[in-house]
């Protein structure tokens, strides 16, 4: 499994694009960096823990991706055309907070371009890479807002059961 | 005419329980969206002394897990559970009553014990509990004992990841309190270096 490690001062994350469907793997792999850094700067408490999944459904075209994010019907406004642009929204997103946990979880349909130059020394049958893509991105952010204590938390544990809760509750928002 | 100028509304300072961040990572390719502008202020948070997070929020049991840290949780709550109606009889003399919670209290270590994998330092607390119990030889656990062992517990419970250091404390807390936590072959095993 491919991601990036990620340091600075004040957090520290890993990310990855194409991770294992449960995330177990990919949990283990953050358990053994995060274990690293945790026991190296000998951190006690964590200010905030997250985890953040993005789905996307690819479609067509932009427009069928917009008729699928409207369908889904997860605001009620309808007509008339909001602020002289569209009647439908782009974008939806909420925010569900406590003093304990936070989500968001955000609903976009949305188009985007990927050009990518390869160096000569490849010597590549196409040396340019260009992918055009349309879809509806599903963005869920799942997170702690109390303090975390050290002894409390261990990704390998945390991470595949954030990941049950986030698809238990975006099933029942997508199949309401 | 006098102008009445209107202060524009000051952002308020960022406390923890206004800062809105995100999981900052994006998708190479997807756009930013509004809410990722993150406010970057500082925030003070005062860190072991502000209140933590419920370890059942954290963890939080969901249908079809089998994680053996929920198990653990589910399990460590139930004989937290059983200590404290211990402690009640205990401490009303009904020793008969107490000793019945103690028994299946005790019931509970195997299980316990078999989600070992949490870590090093809850196995070490388990295993220390067990061999109290064992080396009781059928006396019953008194007041002091079982609140000792139902506050570890407690503190087991809330933070399950504890250290092999940090569980050491608790065993001590645990030796304090004249439960002999060690198995019963280590004093032979340690007599018999001895001799030689």
């Amino acid at each position: 499994m491919r991601g990036t490690f990620a340091l600075e001062v004040g957090q520290c994350r890993f990310t990855s694009q194409k991770a294992d469907t449960k995330l177990e793997v990919y949990a283990g792999q953050c358990k053994r960096f995060f274990d690293s850094v945790v026991g190296n700067l000998d951190i006690k408490v964590f200010t905030r823990i997250g985890l953040r999944v993005l789905f996307r459904k690819d479609f067509d075209d932009l427009q069928h991706a917009e008729t699928a994010l409207n369908s889904l019907q997860l605001v009620n406004l309808g007509p008339p055309e909001r602020f002289g642009i569209a009647s439908n929204p782009e974008e939806v997103l909420f925010r569900w907070q406590n003093q304990q946990l936070g989500t968001t979880l955000r609903f976009k349909a949305e188009s985007g371009k990927i050009e990518i130059v390869l160096p000569p020394e490849l010597e590549a049958d196409k040396p340019e890479i260009q992918k055009s893509f349309n879809g509806l991105v599903i963005d869920i952010d799942y997170y702690t807002v109390a303090p975390v204590e050290r002894s409390q938390w261990d990704a390998s544990a945390w991470i595949p059961q954030s990941l049950r809760t986030i698809k238990k509750h975006t099933d029942a928002i997508l199949s309401r | 005419m006098t102008e009445t100028l209107i202060e524009f509304p000051k952002r308020e300072a960022a406390t923890r329980q206004n800062v809105v961040q995100d999981t900052t990572f994006r998708l190479p390719g997807t756009q930013v969206g509004p809410h990722a502008a993150a406010v970057k202020t500082g925030h003070a948070v005062q860190g072991s002394q502000a209140l933590t997070i419920e370890i059942d929020k954290l963890y939080p049991a969901t249908e079809g897990s089998a994680s053996d840290l929920i198990r653990a949780l589910g399990l460590l709550a139930d004989a937290i559970e059983l200590l404290e109606k211990a402690r009640a009889a205990a401490r009303d003399k009904e020793i008969v009553t107490s000793d019945r919670y103690t028994q299946r209290f005790k019931a509970l270590l195997p299980d316990l014990f078999g989600c070992r994998r949490v870590g090093d330092g809850y196995g070490v607390i388990i295993n220390s509990l067990h061999f109290a119990l064992v080396n009781q030889h059928g006396e019953p656990l008194s007041f002091e004992h079982l609140t000792t062992a139902w506050r570890v517990l407690k503190g087991l419970r809330n933070r399950p990841f504890v250290s092999f250091d940090e569980a050491m404390e608790s065993v001590g807390e645990l030796e304090a309190s004249n439960l002999k936590v060690d198995p019963v072959v280590l004093p032979e095993l340690v007599g018999d270096s001895e001799d030689e």
